[in-house]
């Protein structure tokens, strides 16, 4: 199989992706950087500037702190254990107090839903989420 | 210094604010329903969503959201070899995913249904003045 010549851009690109990403299980960090050099390397027409590709794709640590939220919000709108969902918060917090200042809001937001907020079954999570921001009833 | 796009607003306009988490919250139901008559990798989604919808945003939004859906057990993934030697990620509906597709869209559809009623009058009134 042949491969092109790794572009420095690229490959810096790719090295803050999965510096951010830290934290997260190898295989799924390897994987991420894979489907995403795919991208770069197919919208990146043959002679085009690359940083426009990059560009489109945002900044590396802002997308890699995309992946890391829809984790959580995917653990804790499926009731996951605190301990699970402490485990996440802390991966997305960083080391910002703009980060710490998140975990606090989400873990306050965590322990509403899960001990304050009435029960919902598992299954029907993530539809009530969409439909209730909406504000349309669940089916 | 906030931007100013071609529509003369500022990305901190109200307005934008409104459309973009407006874009965002329609995005999980359009990524599912493009994958409705089958898999599709992710730059096939994101032609997709660009040539039928004004949705996205940021490229960088869309991928994050493949990997969620999949966690969600609403998508699985495979990985097959490409011509140009980068792997391609398809992804396909699972049976679950399938559900709730159709649940969220005919919600979608019962949903703007009722909002274009609500606001027929006020377009109306806007066309003629």
């Amino acid at each position: 199989m042949s491969r092109a010549v790794p572009d420095p851009a690229v490959e810096r690109y790719l090295d803050r992706v999965r510096a951010s990403l830290r934290g997260l299980p190898e295989v799924d960090i390897d994987e991420i950087v894979l489907e995403l050099r795919g991208h770069i390397a197919e919208r990146s027409e043959p002679g085009q500037d690359v940083e426009a590709t990059l560009r489109s794709l945002g900044d590396p640590a802002g997308l890699a702190r995309e992946y890391r939220i829809d984790r959580v919000t995917s653990r804790a709108e499926c009731g996951a254990s605190p301990i699970v969902v402490l485990h996440g918060l802390l991966l997305i917090r960083g080391r910002s107090l703009w980060g710490w200042t998140v975990l606090a809001l989400t873990a306050l937001g965590y322990a509403w839903r899960s001990h304050l907020a009435p029960r919902r079954s598992r299954r029907s999570c993530p539809l009530t989420t969409w439909a209730s921001g909406t504000g349309a009833a669940p089916p | 210094m906030s931007t100013i796009d071609e529509r003369g607003r500022s990305a901190s306009d109200p307005m934008d604010k409104w459309e973009v988490q407006l874009r965002k919250g329609c995005l999980e139901l359009a990524i599912l329903g493009s994958l409705w008559s089958g898999r599709q990798y992710g730059l096939e989604i994101l032609r997709k969503l660009e040539r039928d919808s004004e949705l996205v945003l940021s490229e960088g939004t869309v991928y994050p959201l493949l990997s969620r859906l999949k966690t969600d057990g609403l998508l699985e993934s495979e990985w097959v070899e490409a011509e140009g030697g980068h792997p391609r990620k398809y992804y396909r509906l699972t049976r679950a995913g399938r559900r709730r597709a159709m649940q969220m869209a005919r919600l979608w559809s019962r949903f703007s249904a009722s909002l274009g009623g609500l606001l027929a009058p006020l377009l109306e009134e806007g066309r003629s003045s």
